[in-house]
């Protein structure tokens, strides 16, 4: 066997698409420090492990992105998809390397070079870098690909010798092991073979005898396959070329059905499908149901998709339907009665059907709730939210607020100090007064008021404490 | 909505200072002068739990003769929120003792009370419930039952729109009950504008950002002392006139409060007087046993009679017990400050300055006119300090005794911190801002120090920051256990003023600081710690066991001229008080040759003394450069011992008496005012007396306006002659130590450490250089404490302890020490991890230290065998598993050198310098030792490890640094611009290179800074350490 270990140094950073090659400095954040910065970034004088405060100091226009562990896991999936192309063993090394088993595929290659220029010019052309090195054992190539050392180890024989250069920083061990060995002064890994095995493995523990054993191709290193996740894709062909939505809905049915079956055997659940409705000489009209939470439910999916099928107008005929769901969520099986025929809906799920048919009709940001936030100051003590998401607290203990809020306070006019708004006003309940928010420059100093209109209407006002004690008018009472 | 009539009279029953820590956002001076502003007829001050701001409120309110009655507010277990107020010094007592009640029952800081703690009423205080909306019925009844005719219920009006259903709350309930209803502000702060700080310290005290608090911030900042007319709008007219009511009741004062001595101070059958006497007829027997000189004897009338003119005999006693359980036990100690101006204090044994040889001003210590206790401070060994502690706390119990608190308040690094944390900026950002201010950046952030932060001081948020932080400097945090005041009375103290814990189990402390007790004129008792005393003692222990000769401080041999020349050449590194550059500076140009000499020593290198211009005028005339002389006969006979120059306070005060005409009282008040002039003024009444009493007894006018000069340039730094005197004798002590035995002296430094002015480090490089032989760090043979050993030629070596072992502990040392066998030497590590009980990270500390090299061979081999340990079990014999030991490379010499710094602070290799010259040479820096031949105003490059740096207040900005390397050291004087151009480098650089101007005059040598380079790189992972000073 002969391993290949692609190590993709510059992966956080090529995780956000076209951060590395910006032309405005930007850098990838962990910890209030540069972790890794793009070219322009470097020419500034960023450098990594400066504190992020300095870097923006530096360069006023920096982009700051925070590293997620989440998006690079992601991105090294992505890219181990890319890499079947060469061998169909493919492991993952996280958090950045990749292990290829590429024995096998020499012959396929034509040779060891043409495959490492073969694996070059793909880097090039997806945009990734990565430093490869190969070797007889999967951590002997990862340990000389962290430490750029790309010369091709063949045999077993050189193995030695080309590791015992390898530093000790190398194996990532955490501190108190990195501090034990650098106790004894020791300082590469040949240092650490020099120590008799059992002595080596009572004092820094098996495990890095092990690694070392395994590095050496002494000890088995068997690695996993690496497996695509699953999705789904399925197409039914019509009989014949129609315009009609009905005629649709058999197929859909049986599509979506097949999906079900699939989700419920993996006991998973959906948030998005996409349907294309194939014409013969046209591109695939596209149409796409989202959900508030996964599902597996064909009638709720179906009825979602017949909402979407009525807006869409059909100007071409229609030979073929494709189905894909790309993402499953793993969801439990509700619980279901014997005699249940699956039928019952808890209030729950009426809401969030509800909320799925109005943001599918009217569009995702259409649909919105409204949150409470603690605050004093009355135009910042609210705010939209997703809907579905928790109840919000107990509201807290205030005097009446009015229902309505208005975007902005509307001044009034005031007559002999008295405000006015379709007639003179009459003020009850009052003053509350609000002084808040001096800290980010939007301080308010109010007093408010309940004032009651001639015509009877009750409206929520408020006079400036400050400046020229203007009169406003800011909510209203249901 | 005019009010036409005069607005009601009012006064303000609840209100919080911020002595209420992290909530009331005004001082208490501030509360008092805003309460007299509005016209309140009284102002209560009710901090929570606590008297720890009355005292200064007290004080703030005599000066305006507003009414100030003294309160305290509870919140209760269930909720209760309540306010006593005390309107005698009986109830007084009762408030007092529940507020010591409720902290001692929680944690420092905090308090606990639930109503059984209030079931007796808290007899003749008044109780106001402070009542919401949602107060029951139930605790109305309950406060009605608990404090017949004298309770109340009162509610405040925050405008928060549920005022009206508060009121009528309040009075409805009281109705029900048959109580009043009274108005009050539950005022949090002087005035409005100071709702962003009130804000800010809700932030501070809930530990998040002004952002994330939402409601938990007050929704506006009404609860500040309200005018007259809005509180007349406000509440009924009955609820006002009620706060009259009530405060026409309260009479209390804390100037009633005085002072009760402890009675089991005089036996049966004498008064205090008469014992006293007693004790000094028998101390003056004792120290002068040929007979007691006649001087000396009308001295003790004198001082007698004023004692007992002023009722002070008890306080002596009270030293005079201390000290002599001290004395009982060997610890050594030594009365300090200008108690050893008394001869009765000599007597007593309490102070050190012999009288029959020095001339003491007695009215220095205590003068009729003023009227404020006498202070004496005693020095102790400070590792023995401890047991003289608990001796006081035995003997009085702990409800009579308590040491007086410290007030720690914001100083700029604290407050940048917790302001910039709560208006949301970046934590690294403040901490660089607040790691840059010096000490002596003062109140006022520089707009550079922002910028190198990383901030723009025009931001907006960094002006409120700013403007926040200016505030908040001065406003106390918590409270902290003083050094060592003790307040000591004869009934419970908790009944004078509320006692609480302080961190230290075992300690209490009371709720008022030192300033508070001089104020009221209460008495304490100073035990501080003096860590020279312990030095001292440890060396002559080790000279009696290892010499077979007994010392004492009495009995060190006087006057030795070996001793004098030693100080003459400025050799005084680890000697008392003369240790410090400046101090090394002045030896050689003071040239001391007899004690008194020492005495000036010490007094003449201080702020007061230079900008007096004593000094150069003082040293010319010693070295015969200037004609000394005198106006007349008794001016001569106070400053002949000074050549005619005022060095000491006495001295002053000495001139007024004789030549201004002066009463020793009215001169000890010119003294005060000359300590206190800068901070309130007020010398020119002394002026025209001083000028006017000279002119007419015939000096002249240059010589009388020489005097007021030289007066006001002591302000406040001049020393005491009797405390220079007391010191005297620890220097020359000290000095005589390290010239005859100084393997035993710095031995003593090392086991009294931390102390004195140089490091571990310096003190052992110092004691080779003068030939002591130290050897390392050993398991096999050293014990916790440094030791001496005996070697040949009767000249001991050091032998360095356990002590020094970073992260070795006492415990595991003792351990150690008892494992040790000479029948059974350690076999090697596991041996001696398994005998003496040691965990890895004790092991693996001593392997660091090299302290296994006699066992395991090198570093890394001590490693090896250290990691090798199991933990067995000690009746299991270990198997000795014979395994083939491997062969590490030793660590090269640099790495030896780091680990020594590392673990011990020091290292007996070669100095890390001599390992970097070749490296140095190249860039053109020689060592120390090759300065010491360049001629003066010559060009020279020097480099070293910064290890002392020092800005003195009065130098005007001049930083000292001192820079060591493999051959000596190099003092750098770093003018002002330079300091501040190189700022960084000048703080923050462990090896510093300087192209500099070499002066060298009269054997004071020093190198002007001309320019800096920063080479600590070349240092890697050495970890070195600086002593920054003032």
């Amino acid at each position: 066997m002969l391993w290949l270990c692609l190590h993709f140094v510059r992966l956080p950073i090529e995780s956000l698409s076209g951060a590395e090659t910006a032309e405005h400095p930007l850098v990838i954040s962990h910890a209030n420090a540069v972790m890794q910065a793009n070219a322009p970034a470097i020419q500034a004088g960023i450098r990594p492990g400066m504190a992020i405060a300095a870097a923006r100091a530096i360069s006023d226009g920096l982009r700051e992105c925070d590293y997620c562990g989440d998006r690079e896991a992601r991105m090294l999936e992505q890219l181990a998809t890319w890499a079947v192309q060469f061998t169909s063993r493919v492991s993952l090394q996280p958090p950045r390397a990749l292990l290829l088993e590429i024995g096998a595929s020499l012959a396929y290659f034509d040779g060891l070079e043409s495959l490492r220029q073969g694996l070059r010019n793909s880097l090039a052309n997806i945009g990734h870098q990565a430093t490869a090195a190969i070797a007889p054992t999967p951590t002997a190539a990862w340990l000389l690909a962290r430490q750029d050392d790309t010369a091709p180890v063949i045999t077993r024989a050189e193995l030695g010798e080309r590791l015992a250069r390898i530093p000790v920083a190398a194996l990532d061990l955490e501190p108190a092991r990195q501090n034990a060995i650098h106790g004894l002064g020791c300082t590469t890994l040949g240092d650490l073979r020099a120590i008799p095995a059992d002595g080596l493995a009572k004092r820094l523990g098996r495990h890095l005898l092990a690694t070392l054993q395994r590095a050496h191709g002494e000890r088995a290193d068997p690695r996993v396959d690496w497996q695509p996740p699953p999705r789904f894709q399925a197409r039914i062909e019509l009989p014949a070329e129609t315009t009609h939505s009905d005629r649709l809905r058999p197929g859909f049915e049986h599509l979506l059905g097949v999906l079900c079956g699939q989700l419920r055997y993996r006991e998973a659940g959906v948030t998005r499908i996409l349907c294309e409705l194939h014409h013969p000489s046209h591109s695939p009209t596209r149409l796409r149901v989202g959900m508030s939470r996964p599902g597996r439910d064909p009638h709720h999916l179906g009825m979602l998709l017949d909402q979407q099928l009525e807006q869409c107008r059909l100007t071409t005929g229609v030979i073929a339907l494709t189905l894909k769901a790309d993402t499953f969520h793993a969801l439990a099986p509700a619980p279901r009665d014997l005699l249940d025929d699956g039928q019952q809906a808890t209030p729950d799920d009426a809401w969030h059907q509800l909320i799925d048919n109005l943001s599918n009709r009217l569009g995702p940001d259409r649909v919105r709730a409204l949150a409470v936030d603690d605050e004093h100051r009355p135009e910042r003590a609210w705010r939209f939210t997703d809907p579905g998401r928790n109840r919000a607290n107990d509201p807290p203990a205030l005097p009446p607020r009015p229902a309505w809020l208005l975007g902005q306070p509307v001044r009034l006019i005031s007559r002999g100090g008295q405000p006015h708004h379709h007639g003179p006003l009459i003020l009850e309940h009052g003053p509350e007064r609000i002084e808040s928010g001096w800290w980010d420059g939007q301080d308010v100093s109010r007093d408010y008021y309940q004032a009651i209109t001639p015509a009877g209407e009750r409206l929520w006002v408020f006079r400036e404490r400050r400046g020229e004690r203007r009169w406003y008018l800011h909510g209203l009472f249901a | 909505m005019q009010q036409t009539r005069p607005a009601p009279r009012y006064a303000e029953l609840h209100c919080l200072s911020n002595f209420t820590f992290l909530r009331g956002a005004s001082h208490p001076d501030e509360l008092v002068a805003q309460a007299e502003k509005l016209g309140y007829t009284a102002l209560a001050l009710t901090d929570e739990c606590s008297l720890a701001g009355v005292v200064r409120a007290h004080a703030a309110a005599r000066k305006r003769r507003l009414q100030l009655i003294v309160g305290s507010e509870f919140h209760l277990d269930d909720g209760l929120h309540l306010v006593l107020l005390a309107p005698d010094r009986a109830a007084y007592g009762r408030l007092s003792a529940l507020i010591s009640l409720g902290r001692s029952q929680a944690d420092k800081g905090h308090y606990r009370l639930a109503r059984s703690h209030l079931q007796d009423g808290v007899p003749g205080c008044l109780a106001l419930l402070v009542t919401t909306p949602r107060t029951n019925a139930e605790a109305a009844a309950w406060v009605a039952r608990t404090f017949p005719d004298r309770a109340w219920l009162t509610t405040s009006l925050q405008r928060d729109g549920f005022d009206t259903q508060r009121l009528t709350r309040c009075q409805m309930l009281a109705a029900e009950h048959g109580l009043r209803a009274v108005a009050s502000g539950g005022a949090l702060m002087h005035a409005r504008g100071r709702r962003a700080l009130q804000d800010t310290l809700t932030a501070i005290r809930c530990r998040q950002p002004l952002a994330a608090l939402g409601r938990a911030l007050a929704p506006n900042g009404e609860r500040h002392l309200q005018p007259r007319e809005q509180r007349a709008r406000d509440f009924p007219r009955a609820m006002l006139a009620e706060t009259l009511h009530i405060a026409r009741r309260c009479r209390f004062s804390l100037d009633e409060l005085h002072y009760e001595y402890p009675e089991e101070l005089v036996p049966a059958g004498y008064t205090a007087a008469g014992w006293l006497r007693h004790q000094v007829e028998t101390g003056a027997a004792r120290c002068w046993p040929d007979g007691v000189p006649e001087r000396i004897r009308q001295s003790i009338q004198h001082e007698l009679a004023l004692i007992t003119e002023l009722a002070y005999e008890p306080y002596f006693l009270t030293v005079h017990d201390v000290v002599t359980f001290a004395r009982s036990r060997g610890i050594l100690c030594q009365g300090r400050g200008s108690a050893a101006n008394s001869t009765v204090c000599y007597c007593l044994g309490i102070t050190a300055v012999d009288p029959s040889r020095s001339s003491l001003l007695f009215e220095r210590f205590i003068s009729r006119e003023r009227n404020e206790p006498p202070d004496i401070d005693v020095d102790f060994e400070h590792h023995r300090r401890e047991e003289v502690i608990q001796y006081i706390y035995r003997k009085y119990g702990r409800h009579r005794a308590a040491i007086a608190a410290t007030v720690i308040c914001y100083r700029p690094r604290s407050a940048l911190r917790d302001a910039g944390r709560a208006l949301g900026l970046d934590t690294d950002q403040v901490e660089r801002l607040a790691g840059s201010m010096q000490w002596w950046d003062g109140r006022q952030i520089h707009p550079e120090r922002l910028r190198e932060a990383g901030f723009d001081p025009d931001n907006a948020v960094i002006r409120r920051l700013l403007t926040l932080v200016e505030r908040l400097i001065g406003f106390p945090r918590h409270l902290s256990q003083h050094v060592g005041g003790f307040v000591i009375s004869r009934g419970p103290l908790s009944e004078l003023v509320p006692t609480e814990n302080a961190a230290m189990a075992g300690r209490s402390i009371i709720q008022w600081d030192k300033d508070d007790l001089e104020t009221l004129g209460l008495l304490k008792v100073d035990c501080l710690a003096l860590g020279m005393l312990s030095a001292i003692r440890r060396s002559f222990e080790l000279i009696e066991r290892h010499h077979g000769r007994p010392l004492t401080l009495a009995s060190v041999p006087a006057e030795d001229p070996a001793v004098y020349a030693m100080l003459c050449e400025a050799d005084t590194v680890g000697v008392f008080q003369v240790e410090s550059r400046a101090q090394m500076a002045m030896l050689p140009r003071l040239r001391p040759r007899r004690f008194y000499d020492l005495v000036i020593e010490i007094s003449i290198v201080r702020p007061g003394p230079i900008q007096g211009d004593m000094v150069h005028p003082y040293l010319r005339r010693r070295a015969g450069e200037e004609p000394v002389d005198y106006p007349s006969d008794e001016v001569r006979s106070v400053l002949e011992r000074t050549l005619g120059v005022p060095i000491f306070q006495e001295q002053v005060m000495q001139l007024a008496v004789v030549a201004a005409g002066f009463s020793p009282g009215e001169a000890d008040q010119l003294r005060r005012a000359m300590a206190a002039w800068k901070k309130r003024g007020g010398l020119d009444p002394f002026r025209k007396r001083l000028l006017d009493g000279m002119a007419e007894r015939g000096y002249a006018p240059q010589f009388a306006e020489r005097v007021f000069e030289q007066i006001c340039g002591f302000g406040e730094y001049g020393f005491p002659e009797s405390h220079a005197a007391s010191f005297a004798l620890l220097v020359y002590v000290s000095a005589w130590l390290k010239r005859h035995y100084p393997a035993a002296f710095t031995c003593a430094l090392l086991n009294s450490q931390p102390m004195g002015f140089y490091s571990p480090a310096q003190l052992v490089r110092d004691a080779r250089t003068h030939g002591v032989a130290v050897e390392g760090v050993d398991v096999r043979y050293s014990d916790w404490d440094c030791t001496l050993e005996e070697a040949i030629h009767n000249t001991p070596t050091l032998r360095l302890g356990l002590r020094l072992v970073h992260g070795f502990g006492e415990a595991a040392g003792q351990r150690l020490m008892r494992a040790r066998d000479s029948e059974r030497p350690f076999r090697d590590s596991a041996d001696l991890a398994r005998r003496a009980e040691l965990d890895r990270g004790a092991m693996r500390a001593l392997a660091d230290a090299g302290a296994l090299a006699g066992l395991s061979g090198h570093r890394h081999q001590a490693w090896w065998s250290v990691l090798g340990i199991e933990a067995t079990t000690p009746l299991l014999e270990p198997a000795t598993v014979q395994e083939p030991a491997p062969a590490l490379p030793a660590p090269s010499e640099g790495q030896d050198l780091v680990s020594d710094y590392r673990s011990l602070g020091l290292t007996l290799g070669r100095h890390p310098l001599a390992l970097l010259r070749p490296r140095l040479q190249q860039l053109g820096y020689r060592p120390a030792s090759h300065l010491a031949t360049t001629g003066h105003r010559r060009i020279a490059r020097a480099a070293g490890l910064v290890t002392n740096r020092q800005r003195p207040g009065a130098a005007g900005g001049v930083v000292f640094l001192t820079l060591e390397d493999e051959s000596g050291t190099v003092n750098v004087i770093v003018w002002k611009d330079l300091a501040e151009r190189q700022r960084h480098l000048v703080i923050g650089a462990r090896l510093l290179a300087v192209v500099g101007i070499w002066e060298r005059r009269d054997r004071v040598r020093h190198l002007v800074a001309g320019r800096f380079e920063d080479h600590s790189h070349l240092l890697g992972e050495l970890p070195t350490r600086s002593r920054d000073f003032h």
